[in-house]
């Protein structure tokens, strides 16, 4: 049976992952995290976010902080979202595969600046 | 420029299409989600951009979010795949008579055989379907924890 961790991660929850690596943030601060990431490629409506938040806390790969002010923010008390050490075993599977890719391409010449040019 | 009370009467009717959660959604993320829908509410009011626009796609996004979860947590209630596994079993008998031409005299049409219509399939599915879901209706969602969510789809293609 394949280890949790080797399942492939949708784009959602990879670009979560990867805002949630190294800080605790809540849901709002998640979605400006991944749009600043992504460089405004990647926005996430709060469907979007949350059903996948639901998922992966239920997986295992984050999990609900404290609940506490953003001091940035208004005074209302926000739940904080925390990578756990599945969800970062998670995230270096996913990178690992997305790096074998970039040594394919490598490997093969592809161009790095689209396939415009006749390939 | 938005005012507080045009926000603060945004965030109620999309309070109020959280509700179409499953219940243990809802009662998970109904809060945070409202609280972000008003954070965004109030970075376009900072960026003086209206608000309406953004509220109708917002609404839309989350109503398919909210067929989804209502789906996954259907799907994954094994009283319901069985009661659909049920139905087919038993509908496939008059089918096969049909096809195979088998079957005892009909008294109403005076011909022999199984002649079914595709509203006879339907009635007959509806009404086996039916009374599934009622007899099963506690596994599908009331009475699940309020506590637990409906499980992920990583078994089925992967995390989330």
């Amino acid at each position: 049976m394949k280890n949790q961790t080797d399942a492939p991660l949708t784009p959602a929850v990879l670009h979560i992952l990867l805002a949630l690596f190294g800080e605790e943030l809540h849901g709002y601060g998640i979605m400006k995290q991944v749009e600043r990431e992504s460089h405004g490629k990647v926005k996430m409506g709060p469907g979007t976010l949350y059903g996948s938040l639901g998922r992966m806390m239920e997986a295992g790969l984050i999990r609900e902080g404290d609940r506490k002010v953003d001091p940035g923010m208004d005074d209302e008390r926000r739940i904080y979202y925390t990578l756990t050490g599945l969800g970062r075993k998670a995230l270096e599977a996913e990178l690992d595969r997305y790096r074998d890719v970039v040594a394919v391409a490598t490997e093969k010449r592809l161009p790095s600046n689209g396939f415009a040019d006749g390939i | 420029m938005a005012s507080d009370r045009a926000i603060g009467r945004y965030r109620r009717w999309y309070a109020r299409l959280l509700r179409l959660y499953p219940r243990p959604f809802h009662e998970r993320f109904g809060e945070p989600m409202a609280q972000t829908f008003t954070d965004l509410c109030r970075e376009r009011r900072e960026a003086n951009e209206g608000l309406l626009g953004f509220a109708v796609a917002t609404f839309a996004e989350t109503t398919t979010g909210i067929m989804r979860e209502n789906m996954t947590l259907l799907m994954e209630s094994k009283a319901v795949i069985r009661w659909v596994l049920i139905t087919a079993a038993l509908l496939a008998i008059p089918l096969l008579a049909m096809v195979l031409n088998l079957g005892v005299p009909d008294p109403g049409s005076g011909t022999e055989g199984v002649h079914w219509g595709p509203m006879d399939f339907a009635t007959m599915g509806v009404l086996i379907l039916g009374a599934g879901s009622c007899s099963s209706t506690p596994q599908v969602g009331r009475g699940t924890s309020r506590t637990s969510l409906p499980s992920g789809s990583r078994s089925r293609r992967g995390w989330a």
